[in-house]
Protein backbone atom coordinates (compact mmCIF):
# COMPACT_ATOMS: atom_id res chain seq x y z
CA UNK A 1 0.00 0.00 0.00
CA UNK A 2 2.54 2.55 1.20
CA UNK A 3 6.28 2.31 1.00
CA UNK A 4 8.56 5.06 2.24
CA UNK A 5 12.11 4.56 1.00
CA UNK A 6 15.17 6.39 2.37
CA UNK A 7 13.29 9.62 2.85
CA UNK A 8 15.09 12.66 4.15
CA UNK A 9 13.59 16.07 4.89
CA UNK A 10 14.66 19.38 6.33
CA UNK A 11 13.16 22.48 7.87
CA UNK A 12 15.30 25.20 6.32
CA UNK A 13 18.84 23.99 6.79
CA UNK A 14 18.06 21.69 9.72
CA UNK A 15 17.97 18.09 8.57
CA UNK A 16 15.19 16.43 10.55
CA UNK A 17 14.66 13.16 8.68
CA UNK A 18 17.71 11.24 7.53
CA UNK A 19 16.81 7.75 6.63
CA UNK A 20 13.18 6.84 6.98
CA UNK A 21 11.98 3.46 5.71
CA UNK A 22 8.41 2.41 6.34
CA UNK A 23 6.03 -0.04 4.77
CA UNK A 24 2.31 -0.29 5.40
CA UNK A 25 0.55 -3.29 3.92
CA UNK A 26 -3.11 -3.30 3.00
CA UNK A 27 -5.25 -4.03 6.05
CA UNK A 28 -2.48 -3.27 8.53
CA UNK A 29 -2.25 -0.98 11.53
CA UNK A 30 1.32 0.27 11.75
CA UNK A 31 2.63 2.67 14.35
CA UNK A 32 5.62 4.95 14.59
CA UNK A 33 6.89 5.39 18.09
CA UNK A 34 9.64 7.62 19.33
CA UNK A 35 10.46 10.51 21.60
CA UNK A 36 9.27 14.07 21.20
CA UNK A 37 11.13 15.60 18.25
CA UNK A 38 12.29 12.27 16.83
CA UNK A 39 10.56 12.99 13.53
CA UNK A 40 7.23 11.15 13.73
CA UNK A 41 5.07 14.12 12.82
CA UNK A 42 7.49 15.23 10.12
CA UNK A 43 7.36 11.75 8.58
CA UNK A 44 3.57 11.94 8.33
CA UNK A 45 3.79 15.46 6.91
CA UNK A 46 6.15 14.27 4.21
CA UNK A 47 3.87 11.36 3.31
CA UNK A 48 0.82 13.61 2.93
CA UNK A 49 2.75 16.26 1.02
CA UNK A 50 2.61 19.04 3.62
CA UNK A 51 6.41 19.02 3.56
CA UNK A 52 8.42 18.23 0.45
CA UNK A 53 11.18 15.66 1.06
CA UNK A 54 14.72 16.47 -0.12
CA UNK A 55 15.43 12.86 -0.96
CA UNK A 56 13.89 9.40 -1.16
CA UNK A 57 10.62 8.07 -2.46
CA UNK A 58 7.09 7.84 -1.11
CA UNK A 59 5.29 5.10 -3.03
CA UNK A 60 1.51 4.94 -2.70
CA UNK A 61 0.09 1.92 -4.50
CA UNK A 62 3.21 1.74 -6.61
CA UNK A 63 3.22 5.42 -7.55
CA UNK A 64 5.80 7.92 -6.32
CA UNK A 65 3.89 10.76 -4.65
CA UNK A 66 6.91 12.57 -3.18
CA UNK A 67 6.75 16.24 -4.17
CA UNK A 68 3.06 16.26 -5.10
CA UNK A 69 0.73 18.93 -3.68
CA UNK A 70 -1.19 17.91 -0.52
CA UNK A 71 -4.61 18.24 -2.18
CA UNK A 72 -3.49 16.00 -5.04
CA UNK A 73 -2.27 13.37 -2.60
CA UNK A 74 -5.58 13.62 -0.73
CA UNK A 75 -7.39 12.95 -4.00
CA UNK A 76 -5.51 9.64 -4.26
CA UNK A 77 -7.23 8.52 -1.06
CA UNK A 78 -4.58 9.32 1.50
CA UNK A 79 -6.17 11.05 4.48
CA UNK A 80 -4.03 12.73 7.12
CA UNK A 81 -5.53 13.59 10.51
CA UNK A 82 -2.87 16.02 11.74
CA UNK A 83 -1.63 16.71 15.23
CA UNK A 84 -3.98 19.30 16.71
CA UNK A 85 -6.71 17.42 14.86
CA UNK A 86 -7.20 19.65 11.82
CA UNK A 87 -10.79 20.54 12.55
CA UNK A 88 -12.65 23.63 11.41
CA UNK A 89 -13.57 25.00 14.87
CA UNK A 90 -16.09 27.65 13.79
CA UNK A 91 -18.00 25.19 11.62
CA UNK A 92 -20.53 22.66 12.89
CA UNK A 93 -19.85 18.97 13.45
CA UNK A 94 -21.94 18.19 10.39
CA UNK A 95 -20.10 20.74 8.23
CA UNK A 96 -16.78 19.26 9.34
CA UNK A 97 -17.97 15.80 8.28
CA UNK A 98 -19.21 17.20 4.96
CA UNK A 99 -15.82 18.81 4.36
CA UNK A 100 -14.22 15.45 5.11
CA UNK A 101 -16.13 14.05 2.15
CA UNK A 102 -15.15 17.06 0.02
CA UNK A 103 -13.69 15.11 -2.89
CA UNK A 104 -16.43 12.50 -3.11
CA UNK A 105 -19.33 12.44 -5.51
CA UNK A 106 -21.00 9.15 -4.45
CA UNK A 107 -23.95 10.38 -2.38
CA UNK A 108 -24.97 6.87 -1.26
CA UNK A 109 -21.46 6.05 -0.14
CA UNK A 110 -21.25 9.30 1.81
CA UNK A 111 -24.54 8.53 3.55
CA UNK A 112 -23.39 5.02 4.44
CA UNK A 113 -20.11 6.34 5.83
CA UNK A 114 -21.98 8.95 7.84
CA UNK A 115 -24.04 6.17 9.40
CA UNK A 116 -20.86 4.22 10.09
CA UNK A 117 -19.09 7.11 11.87
CA UNK A 118 -22.25 7.84 13.87
CA UNK A 119 -22.41 4.21 14.96
CA UNK A 120 -18.71 4.40 15.86
CA UNK A 121 -19.09 7.68 17.78
CA UNK A 122 -22.79 8.16 18.69
CA UNK A 123 -21.96 11.37 20.58
CA UNK A 124 -21.19 13.09 17.27
CA UNK A 125 -24.76 12.59 16.11
CA UNK A 126 -26.02 14.27 19.29
CA UNK A 127 -23.65 17.17 18.67
CA UNK A 128 -24.35 17.40 14.92
CA UNK A 129 -25.28 21.10 14.93
CA UNK A 130 -22.72 22.20 17.53
CA UNK A 131 -19.57 24.11 16.53
CA UNK A 132 -16.57 21.79 16.46
CA UNK A 133 -14.58 24.18 18.66
CA UNK A 134 -17.05 23.74 21.51
CA UNK A 135 -16.55 19.96 21.77
CA UNK A 136 -14.45 18.36 24.51
CA UNK A 137 -10.96 17.16 23.64
CA UNK A 138 -12.06 13.54 23.30
CA UNK A 139 -15.05 14.45 21.16
CA UNK A 140 -12.81 16.58 18.95
CA UNK A 141 -10.49 13.63 18.42
CA UNK A 142 -13.50 11.48 17.55
CA UNK A 143 -14.64 14.11 15.09
CA UNK A 144 -11.15 14.33 13.60
CA UNK A 145 -11.09 10.58 12.96
CA UNK A 146 -14.69 10.61 11.73
CA UNK A 147 -13.90 13.49 9.36
CA UNK A 148 -10.94 11.48 8.07
CA UNK A 149 -13.17 8.45 7.49
CA UNK A 150 -15.66 10.54 5.54
CA UNK A 151 -12.95 10.91 2.90
CA UNK A 152 -13.22 7.14 2.21
CA UNK A 153 -9.50 6.74 2.86
CA UNK A 154 -7.43 4.06 1.20
CA UNK A 155 -4.84 4.86 3.85
CA UNK A 156 -5.40 6.81 7.07
CA UNK A 157 -2.60 8.69 8.83
CA UNK A 158 -3.25 9.58 12.47
CA UNK A 159 -0.91 11.94 14.30
CA UNK A 160 -0.92 11.57 18.10
CA UNK A 161 -4.54 10.47 18.49
CA UNK A 162 -4.05 10.12 22.26
CA UNK A 163 -2.66 13.62 22.80
CA UNK A 164 -4.24 15.42 25.75
CA UNK A 165 -6.88 12.76 26.38
CA UNK A 166 -7.82 10.98 29.59
CA UNK A 167 -6.80 7.28 29.84
CA UNK A 168 -10.44 6.20 29.45
CA UNK A 169 -10.79 8.28 26.31
CA UNK A 170 -7.48 6.98 24.94
CA UNK A 171 -8.84 3.44 25.29
CA UNK A 172 -12.01 4.36 23.45
CA UNK A 173 -10.12 6.05 20.62
CA UNK A 174 -7.81 3.05 20.14
CA UNK A 175 -10.81 0.68 20.26
CA UNK A 176 -12.36 2.73 17.49
CA UNK A 177 -9.12 2.64 15.48
CA UNK A 178 -9.06 -1.16 15.70
CA UNK A 179 -12.73 -1.34 14.76
CA UNK A 180 -12.19 0.89 11.70
CA UNK A 181 -9.37 -1.35 10.56
CA UNK A 182 -11.33 -4.55 11.21
CA UNK A 183 -14.67 -3.54 9.75
CA UNK A 184 -13.55 -1.28 6.94
CA UNK A 185 -10.23 -2.87 6.12
CA UNK A 186 -8.58 0.56 6.12
CA UNK A 187 -4.81 0.47 6.61
CA UNK A 188 -3.76 2.94 9.30
CA UNK A 189 -0.42 4.56 10.09
CA UNK A 190 -0.26 6.07 13.58
CA UNK A 191 2.42 8.35 15.00
CA UNK A 192 2.15 8.06 18.74
CA UNK A 193 4.10 8.97 21.85
CA UNK A 194 2.02 6.65 23.98
CA UNK A 195 4.13 3.66 22.98
CA UNK A 196 2.25 1.16 25.07
CA UNK A 197 -1.13 1.91 23.50
CA UNK A 198 0.33 2.15 20.02
CA UNK A 199 2.22 -1.13 20.23
CA UNK A 200 -0.74 -2.97 21.74
CA UNK A 201 -3.07 -1.81 19.00
CA UNK A 202 -0.77 -2.25 15.98
CA UNK A 203 0.18 -5.18 13.87
CA UNK A 204 3.66 -3.80 13.25
CA UNK A 205 5.64 -0.81 14.45
CA UNK A 206 8.74 1.24 13.74
CA UNK A 207 10.92 3.01 16.25
CA UNK A 208 12.15 6.43 15.10
CA UNK A 209 15.19 8.00 16.75
CA UNK A 210 16.86 11.22 15.59
CA UNK A 211 15.09 11.21 12.26
CA UNK A 212 15.80 7.61 11.27
CA UNK A 213 13.87 4.39 11.55
CA UNK A 214 16.10 2.31 13.82
CA UNK A 215 13.95 -0.70 14.59
CA UNK A 216 11.03 -2.56 13.11
CA UNK A 217 8.91 -5.37 14.43
CA UNK A 218 5.59 -6.92 15.32
CA UNK A 219 3.78 -4.62 17.76
CA UNK A 220 3.45 -7.18 20.54
CA UNK A 221 7.08 -8.30 20.14
CA UNK A 222 8.44 -4.77 20.43
CA UNK A 223 6.54 -4.49 23.69
CA UNK A 224 8.91 -7.18 25.01
CA UNK A 225 12.07 -5.70 23.49
CA UNK A 226 14.57 -4.50 26.10
CA UNK A 227 15.56 -1.29 24.33
CA UNK A 228 11.93 -0.31 23.67
CA UNK A 229 10.95 -1.15 27.24
CA UNK A 230 13.71 0.99 28.71
CA UNK A 231 13.45 3.94 26.32
CA UNK A 232 9.72 4.22 25.68
CA UNK A 233 7.80 2.24 28.23
CA UNK A 234 9.76 3.32 31.28
CA UNK A 235 10.05 -0.23 32.59
CA UNK B 1 -24.26 21.67 -7.93
CA UNK B 2 -23.62 24.49 -5.51
CA UNK B 3 -24.88 22.39 -2.64
CA UNK B 4 -27.66 24.78 -1.65
CA UNK B 5 -31.06 23.24 -1.22
CA UNK B 6 -33.93 25.04 -2.94
CA UNK B 7 -35.43 25.19 0.50
CA UNK B 8 -32.61 27.32 1.92
CA UNK B 9 -32.50 29.55 -1.17
CA UNK B 10 -36.22 30.18 -0.79
CA UNK B 11 -36.03 30.85 2.94
CA UNK B 12 -33.32 33.47 2.47
CA UNK B 13 -35.16 34.92 -0.54
CA UNK B 14 -38.19 35.49 1.69
CA UNK B 15 -36.14 37.72 4.02
CA UNK B 16 -34.90 39.70 1.06
CA UNK B 17 -38.41 40.05 -0.34
CA UNK B 18 -39.66 41.25 3.04
CA UNK B 19 -36.84 43.82 3.35
CA UNK B 20 -37.50 44.90 -0.23
CA UNK B 21 -41.19 45.54 0.44
CA UNK B 22 -40.49 47.36 3.72
CA UNK B 23 -38.02 49.64 1.95
CA UNK B 24 -40.37 50.51 -0.92
CA UNK B 25 -42.01 53.60 0.68
CA UNK B 26 -38.72 55.08 1.94
CA UNK B 27 -38.30 57.81 -0.75
CA UNK B 28 -41.46 59.44 0.61
CA UNK B 29 -39.23 60.69 3.44
CA UNK B 30 -37.62 63.17 1.06
CA UNK B 31 -34.52 63.52 -1.09
CA UNK B 32 -32.01 63.70 1.75
CA UNK B 33 -33.10 60.41 3.30
CA UNK B 34 -33.33 58.82 -0.14
CA UNK B 35 -29.77 59.86 -0.93
CA UNK B 36 -28.53 58.42 2.35
CA UNK B 37 -30.37 55.17 1.66
CA UNK B 38 -28.79 54.92 -1.80
CA UNK B 39 -25.32 55.44 -0.33
CA UNK B 40 -26.04 52.78 2.29
CA UNK B 41 -27.05 50.35 -0.44
CA UNK B 42 -23.91 51.02 -2.51
CA UNK B 43 -21.73 50.56 0.56
CA UNK B 44 -23.72 47.42 1.44
CA UNK B 45 -22.67 45.74 -1.79
CA UNK B 46 -19.04 46.73 -1.22
CA UNK B 47 -18.95 45.73 2.45
CA UNK B 48 -20.72 42.42 1.74
CA UNK B 49 -18.30 41.70 -1.11
CA UNK B 50 -15.37 42.36 1.23
CA UNK B 51 -16.92 39.91 3.70
CA UNK B 52 -16.40 37.06 1.21
CA UNK B 53 -12.69 37.81 1.36
CA UNK B 54 -12.21 38.86 4.99
CA UNK B 55 -15.02 37.09 6.81
CA UNK B 56 -15.33 33.84 4.89
CA UNK B 57 -11.83 33.25 3.57
CA UNK B 58 -9.95 35.00 6.37
CA UNK B 59 -7.90 37.13 3.96
CA UNK B 60 -7.51 40.64 5.34
CA UNK B 61 -7.64 43.34 2.67
CA UNK B 62 -6.79 46.99 3.23
CA UNK B 63 -7.20 47.91 -0.41
CA UNK B 64 -10.77 47.06 -1.25
CA UNK B 65 -11.65 50.63 -2.25
CA UNK B 66 -9.22 50.28 -5.16
CA UNK B 67 -11.54 47.77 -6.81
CA UNK B 68 -14.49 50.05 -6.19
CA UNK B 69 -12.52 52.84 -7.90
CA UNK B 70 -11.48 50.58 -10.79
CA UNK B 71 -15.14 49.74 -11.40
CA UNK B 72 -16.11 53.42 -11.27
CA UNK B 73 -13.36 54.61 -13.64
CA UNK B 74 -13.88 51.75 -16.09
CA UNK B 75 -17.57 52.39 -16.46
CA UNK B 76 -17.09 56.16 -16.60
CA UNK B 77 -14.36 56.09 -19.23
CA UNK B 78 -16.17 53.53 -21.37
CA UNK B 79 -19.40 55.50 -21.36
CA UNK B 80 -17.82 58.94 -21.83
CA UNK B 81 -15.09 58.09 -24.35
CA UNK B 82 -16.53 55.20 -26.28
CA UNK B 83 -20.23 55.83 -25.85
CA UNK B 84 -20.79 52.45 -24.23
CA UNK B 85 -24.08 52.16 -22.37
CA UNK B 86 -23.46 52.69 -18.63
CA UNK B 87 -25.27 49.41 -17.95
CA UNK B 88 -22.66 47.56 -19.98
CA UNK B 89 -19.98 49.81 -18.51
CA UNK B 90 -20.88 48.83 -14.96
CA UNK B 91 -20.65 45.14 -15.85
CA UNK B 92 -17.31 45.75 -17.58
CA UNK B 93 -16.16 47.63 -14.47
CA UNK B 94 -16.98 44.61 -12.33
CA UNK B 95 -15.11 42.36 -14.71
CA UNK B 96 -12.02 44.56 -14.90
CA UNK B 97 -12.03 44.88 -11.10
CA UNK B 98 -12.06 41.09 -10.77
CA UNK B 99 -9.26 40.82 -13.35
CA UNK B 100 -7.21 43.09 -11.06
CA UNK B 101 -8.42 40.92 -8.18
CA UNK B 102 -6.89 37.95 -9.97
CA UNK B 103 -3.68 39.89 -10.58
CA UNK B 104 -3.43 40.79 -6.88
CA UNK B 105 -4.73 37.42 -5.68
CA UNK B 106 -2.11 35.22 -7.33
CA UNK B 107 1.08 36.82 -6.00
CA UNK B 108 -0.41 37.19 -2.52
CA UNK B 109 -1.33 33.49 -2.23
CA UNK B 110 1.44 32.71 0.22
CA UNK B 111 1.00 35.86 2.26
CA UNK B 112 -0.85 35.75 5.53
CA UNK B 113 -2.05 38.19 8.18
CA UNK B 114 -0.16 41.48 8.30
CA UNK B 115 1.86 40.71 5.15
CA UNK B 116 -1.30 40.31 3.09
CA UNK B 117 -2.72 43.46 4.69
CA UNK B 118 0.38 45.42 3.64
CA UNK B 119 0.35 44.13 0.08
CA UNK B 120 -3.34 44.96 -0.40
CA UNK B 121 -2.73 48.36 1.19
CA UNK B 122 0.10 48.91 -1.29
CA UNK B 123 -2.16 47.90 -4.15
CA UNK B 124 -4.73 50.52 -3.10
CA UNK B 125 -2.05 53.20 -3.01
CA UNK B 126 -0.71 52.19 -6.43
CA UNK B 127 -4.17 52.39 -7.97
CA UNK B 128 -4.71 55.81 -6.45
CA UNK B 129 -1.33 57.04 -7.75
CA UNK B 130 -2.11 55.71 -11.20
CA UNK B 131 -5.46 57.45 -11.26
CA UNK B 132 -3.68 60.67 -10.30
CA UNK B 133 -0.78 60.35 -12.73
CA UNK B 134 -2.43 58.90 -15.83
CA UNK B 135 -3.99 62.33 -16.27
CA UNK B 136 -4.41 62.04 -20.05
CA UNK B 137 -6.93 59.31 -19.28
CA UNK B 138 -8.31 60.13 -15.87
CA UNK B 139 -7.85 63.94 -15.66
CA UNK B 140 -5.67 63.22 -12.63
CA UNK B 141 -6.55 64.72 -9.26
CA UNK B 142 -9.29 66.89 -10.82
CA UNK B 143 -11.47 63.83 -11.19
CA UNK B 144 -14.13 63.38 -13.85
CA UNK B 145 -17.35 65.41 -13.69
CA UNK B 146 -20.39 65.17 -15.93
CA UNK B 147 -20.67 61.41 -16.00
CA UNK B 148 -23.83 60.33 -17.84
CA UNK B 149 -26.64 59.01 -15.66
CA UNK B 150 -27.94 55.48 -16.03
CA UNK B 151 -30.33 55.28 -18.97
CA UNK B 152 -33.70 54.24 -17.58
CA UNK B 153 -36.00 54.31 -20.60
CA UNK B 154 -39.06 56.26 -19.48
CA UNK B 155 -37.55 56.81 -16.02
CA UNK B 156 -35.22 59.72 -15.41
CA UNK B 157 -32.52 58.12 -13.30
CA UNK B 158 -31.01 61.50 -12.48
CA UNK B 159 -33.74 61.84 -9.90
CA UNK B 160 -32.97 60.30 -6.54
CA UNK B 161 -36.51 58.98 -6.40
CA UNK B 162 -36.19 56.74 -9.46
CA UNK B 163 -32.54 55.86 -8.88
CA UNK B 164 -33.50 54.63 -5.44
CA UNK B 165 -35.66 51.85 -6.91
CA UNK B 166 -33.02 50.81 -9.42
CA UNK B 167 -30.44 50.70 -6.61
CA UNK B 168 -32.82 48.78 -4.37
CA UNK B 169 -33.39 46.17 -7.03
CA UNK B 170 -29.72 45.81 -7.99
CA UNK B 171 -28.55 45.77 -4.37
CA UNK B 172 -31.07 43.07 -3.50
CA UNK B 173 -29.92 40.92 -6.40
CA UNK B 174 -26.20 41.51 -5.76
CA UNK B 175 -26.35 40.95 -2.01
CA UNK B 176 -28.65 37.95 -2.40
CA UNK B 177 -26.17 36.44 -4.86
CA UNK B 178 -23.34 37.01 -2.37
CA UNK B 179 -25.50 35.51 0.35
CA UNK B 180 -26.13 32.40 -1.75
CA UNK B 181 -22.42 32.09 -2.51
CA UNK B 182 -21.63 32.33 1.20
CA UNK B 183 -24.08 29.54 2.00
CA UNK B 184 -23.09 27.36 -0.93
CA UNK B 185 -20.43 24.69 -1.13
CA UNK B 186 -18.01 27.40 -2.26
CA UNK B 187 -18.76 29.35 0.92
CA UNK B 188 -18.11 26.27 3.08
CA UNK B 189 -14.82 25.66 1.30
CA UNK B 190 -13.75 29.30 1.79
CA UNK B 191 -14.63 29.00 5.51
CA UNK B 192 -12.55 25.85 5.80
CA UNK B 193 -9.56 27.79 4.42
CA UNK B 194 -10.17 30.52 6.99
CA UNK B 195 -10.38 27.95 9.79
CA UNK B 196 -7.30 25.91 8.96
CA UNK B 197 -5.49 25.97 5.65
CA UNK B 198 -3.60 22.74 6.27
CA UNK B 199 -6.77 20.92 7.25
CA UNK B 200 -8.49 22.20 4.11
CA UNK B 201 -5.57 20.92 2.03
CA UNK B 202 -5.72 17.57 3.75
CA UNK B 203 -9.34 16.96 2.77
CA UNK B 204 -8.35 17.73 -0.81
CA UNK B 205 -9.31 21.40 -1.21
CA UNK B 206 -7.33 23.16 -3.92
CA UNK B 207 -6.56 26.00 -1.51
CA UNK B 208 -4.68 28.30 -3.94
CA UNK B 209 -7.51 28.09 -6.48
CA UNK B 210 -10.19 28.97 -3.95
CA UNK B 211 -8.16 31.80 -2.43
CA UNK B 212 -7.91 33.38 -5.87
CA UNK B 213 -11.60 32.66 -6.51
CA UNK B 214 -12.46 34.55 -3.31
CA UNK B 215 -10.53 37.55 -4.65
CA UNK B 216 -12.30 37.33 -8.01
CA UNK B 217 -15.82 37.11 -6.54
CA UNK B 218 -15.19 39.78 -3.96
CA UNK B 219 -13.61 42.30 -6.31
CA UNK B 220 -16.24 41.75 -9.01
CA UNK B 221 -19.01 42.98 -6.73
CA UNK B 222 -16.86 45.86 -5.43
CA UNK B 223 -16.33 46.92 -9.05
CA UNK B 224 -20.06 46.76 -9.76
CA UNK B 225 -20.92 48.99 -6.85
CA UNK B 226 -18.17 51.44 -7.89
CA UNK B 227 -19.75 51.70 -11.34
CA UNK B 228 -23.19 52.30 -9.86
CA UNK B 229 -21.72 55.00 -7.65
CA UNK B 230 -20.10 56.75 -10.62
CA UNK B 231 -23.37 56.97 -12.57
CA UNK B 232 -25.27 58.06 -9.49
CA UNK B 233 -23.00 60.79 -8.10
CA UNK B 234 -21.78 61.52 -11.65
CA UNK B 235 -18.41 62.71 -10.42
CA UNK B 236 -15.43 60.54 -9.50
CA UNK B 237 -11.90 61.24 -8.31
CA UNK B 238 -8.78 59.30 -7.29
CA UNK B 239 -9.80 59.79 -3.65
CA UNK B 240 -12.14 56.83 -4.18
CA UNK B 241 -9.13 54.53 -3.91
CA UNK B 242 -7.74 56.22 -0.80
CA UNK B 243 -6.66 54.13 2.17
CA UNK B 244 -9.26 55.91 4.27
CA UNK B 245 -12.02 54.61 1.97
CA UNK B 246 -10.70 51.05 2.27
CA UNK B 247 -10.64 51.42 6.03
CA UNK B 248 -14.22 52.73 6.03
CA UNK B 249 -15.38 49.68 4.08
CA UNK B 250 -13.40 47.32 6.29
CA UNK B 251 -14.86 49.01 9.38
CA UNK B 252 -18.37 48.41 8.05
CA UNK B 253 -17.60 44.74 7.52
CA UNK B 254 -15.97 44.26 10.91
CA UNK B 255 -18.31 46.40 13.03
CA UNK B 256 -21.33 44.85 11.32
CA UNK B 257 -20.01 41.36 11.96
CA UNK B 258 -17.73 39.65 9.48
CA UNK B 259 -18.40 36.16 8.25
CA UNK B 260 -22.15 36.68 8.51
CA UNK B 261 -22.87 38.61 5.31
CA UNK B 262 -25.91 40.20 6.97
CA UNK B 263 -23.63 41.99 9.42
CA UNK B 264 -21.80 44.11 6.83
CA UNK B 265 -25.17 45.42 5.61
CA UNK B 266 -25.89 46.59 9.14
CA UNK B 267 -22.37 48.00 9.36
CA UNK B 268 -22.83 49.91 6.11
CA UNK B 269 -26.07 51.43 7.39
CA UNK B 270 -24.67 52.28 10.80
CA UNK B 271 -21.42 53.87 9.64
CA UNK B 272 -23.03 55.81 6.80
CA UNK B 273 -25.56 57.30 9.20
CA UNK B 274 -22.88 57.89 11.81
CA UNK B 275 -20.78 59.71 9.25
CA UNK B 276 -23.72 62.02 8.55
CA UNK B 277 -24.27 62.72 12.23
CA UNK B 278 -20.56 63.39 12.70
CA UNK B 279 -20.33 65.76 9.75
CA UNK B 280 -19.33 68.75 11.96
CA UNK B 281 -16.49 66.65 13.43
CA UNK B 282 -15.45 64.87 10.26
CA UNK B 283 -11.74 64.91 11.10
CA UNK B 284 -12.39 62.73 14.13
CA UNK B 285 -14.22 60.10 12.08
CA UNK B 286 -11.44 57.49 12.02
CA UNK B 287 -10.76 58.01 15.70
CA UNK B 288 -14.36 57.03 16.34
CA UNK B 289 -14.26 54.10 13.89
CA UNK B 290 -11.11 52.83 15.59
CA UNK B 291 -12.68 53.06 19.02
CA UNK B 292 -15.82 51.34 17.74
CA UNK B 293 -13.83 48.49 16.24
CA UNK B 294 -11.98 47.96 19.51
CA UNK B 295 -15.21 48.01 21.52
CA UNK B 296 -17.03 45.70 19.12
CA UNK B 297 -14.12 43.24 18.93
CA UNK B 298 -13.80 43.21 22.71
CA UNK B 299 -17.45 42.70 23.60
CA UNK B 300 -19.05 41.37 20.42
CA UNK B 301 -16.52 39.72 18.14
CA UNK B 302 -19.38 38.85 15.82
CA UNK B 303 -20.30 42.51 15.47
CA UNK B 304 -23.67 44.25 15.48
CA UNK B 305 -25.17 41.16 13.87
CA UNK B 306 -23.94 39.02 16.74
CA UNK B 307 -25.29 41.57 19.21
CA UNK B 308 -28.72 41.52 17.54
CA UNK B 309 -28.74 37.72 17.61
CA UNK B 310 -27.76 37.79 21.28
CA UNK B 311 -30.63 40.20 22.06
CA UNK B 312 -33.19 38.18 20.12
CA UNK B 313 -32.14 35.04 22.00
CA UNK B 314 -32.55 36.96 25.29
CA UNK B 315 -36.01 38.15 24.32
CA UNK B 316 -37.12 34.66 23.36
CA UNK B 317 -35.79 33.48 26.72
Amino acid sequence: MLEVRNVSAAYGTALVLKNINIRVGSNEIVSLIGANGAGKTTTLRVISGMLKPIGGEVMLEGRNIAGMEPFQIASLGLVHVPEGRGLFPEMTVMENLEMGAYLRKDKDGIRRDLEFVYSLFPVLKEREKQLAGTLSGGEQQMLAIAKGLMGAPKLLLLDEPSLGLSPVMVDRIFDAISQINRERGVPILIAEQNAYMALSASHRAYVIENGSTVMEGIGKELLGNDHVRRAYLGI
Amino acid sequence: MLGITGDLALRIAKYYALAFILLLPLPLAGDYVTHLAIMIMLYSITAASLDILVGYTGRLSLGHAAFYAIGAYTSTLLSMNLGVSPWVGILAGGMLASLFGLVLGIPSLKLRGPYLAISTLGFGVIVQLMLINLDWLTRGPLGIPGIPPLPGGPLDLRSKFSFYYVALMLTSVAVYTLHMISRSRIGKVLMSIREDEDAALSVGVNVPLFKVLAFIISTFFAGLSGGLYAHYIRYISPAMSALSESISILSMTIIGGFGTLTGPLMGAAMLTILQELLRPYLEYRYLIYGALIVIVMKFFPSGIYGFVQFLSRKVRG
